[in-house]
């Protein structure tokens, strides 16, 4: 890593974690991960008790039952709706900050190959004495080698200050999904809330039912038969979305650990191109007694005061060393080299960590598609009965089974 | 002149008839603008008058003073009939579903306005709330782009599900419509209706606001992750 490149080593290691992938969430686990505070809950306990009280009071063949009963059926149905639309949008956004050809990935590529041209290491031994034909001493090596930095330089600090925009746009990204989770985690907590009711429900029911065996037997078993039913499928349904919700959750968090490593790793890239810029104006001073200006540089680092900090640090450490040490002159050129060295390493770290982060990303939207696939027939299923309520008009009127506020 | 008179209660209205009160600020401001149209017609209308009325005079030589009173006295009539006809049309069902973005709110407050008083009264006190959520929407529609599914959702609700109710509950001879039928009095059927309608306006209405609610969180969130905290999370 960096520090084993002793003069220019940065100050901390650069470790780029690739978050792990997020595991499969089952529907039968899916409950109970949000909390439902008792308040809430002993209000869900109340709605359901009357809701239960009432539709036990009709007769059992009346419309009535019915009406209740597709309250039942429409029970949660919002919520997975709205549920469903989230999950489906993360899936969109992983693949944007890793995609190779465009963004931050191409421009990192374009850096690493704008600076290769640079390193003082592919340029021979700097310190011969150039010769015409061989023979005849012409010019001087290390003069053209400094001069190659002047129109390097207006290149190397656009692709600085698009990488900077780069990271704005990654920082964006973070931005929406931390919208997005606090979104998601309310609508979680409403499904739990919906999933605590049709479970409660479920108990209710089968406890009346059971009371209802000895007195009425038809209508019990028309509550088991439809109510309890019913009751069942859409405890189901609401696992099942809870479950990809989750998931969902997750993996956006997944998506912004990758995008904050990836920032550091911009980052990092960014101040080591930088710090190599600085060592080679150092150097030219020390060696060739030649002023290298790079102001496109030096107008970038008052526009990125993360650079100066870290910069400015190695630099002070750096600049009184290369000036001891420019007597024997080849001491500052390898130190160059080593500043070379820094960038390479933290490009190659960079590129291992998107490796990996690209692996666990792949494994995590893979199982998650797999999940949107599972919970969409159900989703279809309750946009029709959306459709019904609205059609019939029959959604009208206080409906007990909805979540708390 | 009253709207009972011009329309009896089974048949709906294909004018507007004249101080019919607005439902909310879009259909207002149809209104004024057809008010305005009809104002600009009757002006070059009597322009038109006054400039004949010239060439006849100059051509044969006069018009003499009884054709002077008779040109001022066209004058009047033409500009008052142009000011008070042809009355503002009321968009049929078909129309309102055709009708662009920009003015579906509107055209369907005035289809709403022109129906109002034909409803029993629950149901106007219900199209008022209508008007108002309808207001409210009216915006929002304007940024929204034709082929968004929410677009399509809007069209459906206002342009198909409001007018068909209306209508259909219209075409129930009046006697009928206090006697139960299906469970419940055709009145509580559209009262009924009519109440998911608004919540539902009221809900598409959130709906759409949602993106612009998303993007100055979002924006905000962003400021505070960038200059405020610095390492990004």
């Amino acid at each position: 890593m960096a520090s084993e490149t002793q003069p220019v080593a940065l100050a901390d290691d650069l470790k780029l974690n690739a978050p792990d992938p997020v595991p499969t969430v089952a529907p039968e686990r899916a409950a109970g991960l949000v909390p439902v505070t008792d308040a809430v809950k002993s209000k869900l306990e109340t709605r359901v008790e009357e809701f239960v009280t009432e539709l036990v009071a009709q007769d059992a063949n009346s419309p009535e039952f019915g009406r209740r009963v597709d309250q039942i059926t429409n029970m949660g149905r919002r919520e997975i709706v709205e549920a469903s639309g989230q999950s489906n949008r993360f899936l969109d956004r992983p693949v944007r900050a890793m995609d190779g050809t465009s963004g931050v990935g191409a421009d990192l590529a374009e850096l690493r190959r704008t600076v290769e041209d640079l390193d003082p290491s592919k340029q021979g031994n700097l310190l011969q004495p150039k010769k015409l034909f061989g023979i005849i001493p012409f010019g001087d090596k290390l003069r053209d080698y400094f001069d190659g930095y002047k129109s390097a330089q207006s290149h190397i600090g656009a692709i600085l200050a698009r990488l900077q925009g780069g990271k704005d746009e990654l920082l964006m990204d973070n931005a929406a999904i931390d919208v997005e989770r606090q979104k998601l985690w309310a609508l979680l907590g409403k499904l739990e809330q919906m999933i605590t009711m049709s479970k409660l429900l479920d108990t209710r029911l089968e406890d009346r039912a059971a009371d209802l065996d000895a007195t009425d037997p038809a209508k019990a078993k028309a509550v088991r038969e439809s109510a309890l039913f019913y009751v069942r499928q859409r405890t189901q349904d609401l696992l099942t979305q809870m479950a990809v919700s989750v998931q969902g959750y997750l993996a956006l968090d997944l998506v912004k650990k990758n995008n904050v490593e990836l920032i550091k790793g911009v980052d990092r890239a960014s101040t080591t191109t930088v710090g190599a810029l600085r060592t080679a104006v150092t150097v030219a001073q020390a060696l060739t007694n030649q002023r290298l200006v790079l102001d496109q540089i030096t107008a970038l680092n008052t526009t990125t005061a993360n650079i100066i900090e870290s910069t400015g640090k190695m630099m002070k450490d750096n600049t009184a060393r290369i000036h001891e040490q420019a007597a024997g002159s080849t001491i500052p050129i390898e130190t160059l080299s080593r500043a070379f060295q820094n960038i390479y390493e933290t490009m190659d770290s960079i590129d291992a960590f998107k490796l990996k982060a690209l692996d666990n990303m792949k494994q995590t939207v893979t199982s998650l598609e797999g999940e949107i696939t599972k919970s969409k027939a159900y989703i279809a299923r309750s946009q029709g009965q959306s459709q019904a309520s609205l059609e019939s008009g029959a959604a009208a009127g206080a409906n007990l089974l909805e979540a708390v506020d | 002149m009253t709207g009972q008179e011009l329309a009896p209660p089974n048949n709906p209205l294909t004018r507007l008839p004249p101080g019919t009160r607005s439902l909310g600020r879009r259909s207002r401001k149809l209104k004024w603008r057809h008010r305005m149209r009809k104002f600009k017609r009757a002006c070059l209308a009597v322009m038109a008058i006054w400039v004949a009325a010239l060439v006849i005079g100059f051509v044969g030589g006069g018009i003499g003073i009884g054709g002077v009173m008779a040109t001022f006295f066209t004058m009047m009539m033409v500009f008052v009939a142009l000011l008070v006809f042809p009355r503002m049309r009321v968009p049929e069902a078909a129309e309102l579903r055709g009708s662009g973005l920009t003015k579906l709110a509107g055209r369907t407050e005035v289809f709403l306005e022109a129906r109002r008083p034909m409803l029993p009264r629950p149901a106007q006190g219900l199209l008022d709330r209508i008007g108002v959520e309808l207001d409210q929407l009216s915006p929002q529609l304007v940024r929204l782009d034709e082929g968004d599914p929410a677009a399509r959702e809007v069209r459906r609700l206002l342009g198909e599900h409001l007018p068909e109710l209306i209508e259909s509950y219209q075409r129930i001879p009046e006697p009928l419509r206090r006697q139960a039928h299906a469970g419940s009095t055709p009145e509580q059927q559209l009262v009924g209706g009519l109440e998911v309608i608004a919540r539902e306006i009221e809900t598409m209405t959130g709906e759409i606001a949602r993106g612009e609610l998303d993007a100055l969180a979002t924006r905000g969130r962003y400021l505070e992750l960038k200059y405020v905290s610095t390492d990004g999370e």
